[in-house]
């Protein structure tokens, strides 16, 4: 019965090996799972993107990253170390989980060039001096739990936000710790803190999804609540513009003074997770990405300003 | 004397930007463009009637038995392509021209590698409207970049072709509407370049072609007791056909979540 079809497809059936090598060289150059694939989406024209390191420089998965003078300090997460790096000199490491480091989370430095670091698994707030030692400031004894987001006052103290106590707390130089905002401001999980050139103090809570604004009177204000996909995990101040990057969706966002918010980039793939944000002198952005904590996997990605 | 270069990658660009130039200038041809692509009785329903018009339309009880053992292969090779093309799909990496018209690095190696941006022209419609948008916030889906190849071409082009071997009159139409509606608007619209239409097409040549030919040679005889089972129980057949055409219609898009409901419905005991 199906003879006749045979006949009149003969012709389909002669096409077929030139149709399997065209499909197959098609194919060719890619052949990996979509869930497999970073990508970078620019959405801004003013910026481009590149690599600028890999796990293979040394570090883990980085999650904090600070950029001074040429060089990027890391908060290593996944490597459980803090360390600094530049294409030139390598990396060097101030210390690892032999001296206490457990999950290095946000770091920050003062006008001395000392580097202090949270550690979220212990509470730890570490300072690593100018010459590289790293020296436990405050931690648990002190009332710290979970030590999240950091940030240097204009008076010259740290503000430590803690995930666990649901508050943000000063830490002095000297390692006296004491409430900046309790609980009663109900800011569940400061992950993330920046203050902009007026003293303003932003507060960055990805679990309620919030970007808070502690203005120099003291007064919270709500900034960003609740918007649909809005997670923010770092924040940065530039001038007077906020850099924000969100882990749960992927995205980079531009804040300026007047808003509104701004997606510069959405990260996807094997490269959504991004984590730390820090401008350079020429406001090139660099952005922590882990791929994979436990397999210590991370990049470095750069947005570029143009021109 | 002019020239030709052979540029495969020129000639798609080339031809989905002429099409895509068709698009966002009139409402109304937006409109109706969205209807061919998200409509199911504008889109797949066309195909269904076609097929059924094959199903029936033959006068002589050996010629019946002939087009439905042909029209059943036809069915188990759309499922086969579209199996392929959905897997190939989710393999390979070639974003859809629409996600092409932003700046966009995949990651190759440990380096960002820039895609080459093509010009778009959004539909004015309010689904490509809002899709344009959600682009240029950030939101891009996973499953926009694996446009290759395009399984609307694999499945509807089966079907066209398995319906045209059986009659001509419904496989013309049913070929007019695959190309002229279904897949001119995929291209027009940005969701698909020529290359996934062309090798979805292919899939679905070469997936008729093997089924035909494996079902002549080794199940000519299942087929013809199918076939007759089919005429013996008409309006259980006919009802039984409407069901799998009804899916076909909406591009199977009914079954995962029926699957998963199932599922629940399993789990909950």
């Amino acid at each position: 019965m199906l003879r006749d079809a045979r006949r009149r497809t003969r012709g389909i059936g002669k096409a077929r090996g030139t149709l399997s090598l065209f499909v197959t060289l098609l194919a060719l150059p890619g052949c990996r799972k979509l869930e497999d694939q970073g990508f970078v989406l620019v959405l801004d024209d003013a910026y481009r993107a590149s690599v600028v390191a890999t796990s293979q420089v040394g570090f883990g998965a980085p999650d904090g990253i600070l950029w001074h003078a040429g060089r990027f300090y890391f908060a290593d997460e996944g490597g459980k170390a803090v360390r600094v790096w530049d294409g030139v000199a390598g990396m060097r490491t101030f210390g690892d989980s032999t001296a206490g480091f457990s999950s290095p989370e946000d770091l920050v430095m003062d006008a001395d060039a000392n580097v202090f670091v949270t550690d979220d698994d212990t509470g730890d707030v570490w300072k690593v001096d100018s010459a590289g030692a790293p020296h436990l400031l405050a931690g648990k004894a002190q009332g710290l739990v979970s030590s999240e987001a950091i940030a240097l006052s204009p008076d010259g103290d740290l503000l430590v936000g803690d995930g666990a106590t649901h508050q943000v707390m000063r830490v002095t130089k000297g390692g006296d710790v004491s409430v900046f905002l309790g609980p009663e401001y109900g800011i569940t999980k400061p992950e993330s803190m920046a203050f902009d050139s007026t003293g303003n103090l932003y507060i960055a809570d990805n679990q309620d999804n919030i970007l808070y604004l502690l203005d120099p009177q003291h007064h919270l204000h709500r900034l960003i609540d609740k918007r649909a996909g809005f997670s923010p995990e770092t924040i940065v101040a530039s001038g007077d513009t906020l850099y924000i990057t969100d882990s749960k969706s992927g995205r980079v966002y531009r804040l300026p003074p007047r808003g509104p918010l701004q997606t510069l980039a959405t990260f996807g793939g094997t490269i959504r997770n991004v984590q730390g944000i820090t401008p350079d002198d020429r406001g090139d952005l660099f952005i922590t990405v882990q791929s994979d904590l436990k397999r210590r996997i991370g990049f470095v990605v750069r947005l570029a300003r143009a021109g | 004397m002019i020239g030709f270069h052979w540029d495969p990658v020129r000639i798609n660009d080339a031809v989905g930007q002429a099409l895509n130039n068709l698009a966002g200038r009139s409402r109304l041809l937006d409109d109706l463009l969205y209807l061919g692509l998200h409509n199911d009785l504008a889109k797949g329903a066309v195909i269904g009637a076609c097929f059924f018009a094959a199903w029936f339309g033959h006068a002589s009880r050996e010629d019946l038995l002939r087009a439905r053992a042909i029209l059943l292969t036809t069915l188990a090779a759309a499922a086969l392509v579209l199996a392929t093309t959905k897997t190939m799909s989710h393999v390979i990496v070639l974003p859809r021209p629409a996600i092409l018209s932003q700046r966009l690095y995949l990651l190759e190696g440990d380096q960002l590698r820039e895609q080459a941006r093509l010009p778009f022209r959004v539909p004015l419609d309010g689904w490509d409207q809002t899709k344009a948008r959600t682009l240029s916030e950030g939101q891009v889906l996973v499953d926009d970049l694996g446009g290759f190849p395009s399984d609307h071409a694999g499945l509807f082009v089966t079907l066209a072709l398995g319906i045209w071997v059986v009659s001509r009159a419904a496989g013309a139409i049913a070929l007019f509407w695959t190309f002229g509606v279904i897949l001119a608007g995929k291209i027009i619209t940005g969701q698909h370049s020529l290359f996934d239409v062309v090798a979805g097409t292919a899939m679905a040549v070469l997936g008729l072609a093997i089924c035909l030919g494996v079902a002549s040679r080794w199940l000519d005889r299942p087929l013809e007791r199918l076939a007759n089972w089919t005429l013996r129980h008409g309006a259980f057949a006919s009802a039984l056909i409407f069901l799998v055409m009804f899916e076909v219609g909406s591009t199977l898009d009914h079954l995962p979540d029926l699957a998963t409901a199932i599922l629940k419905g399993l789990k909950g005991r």
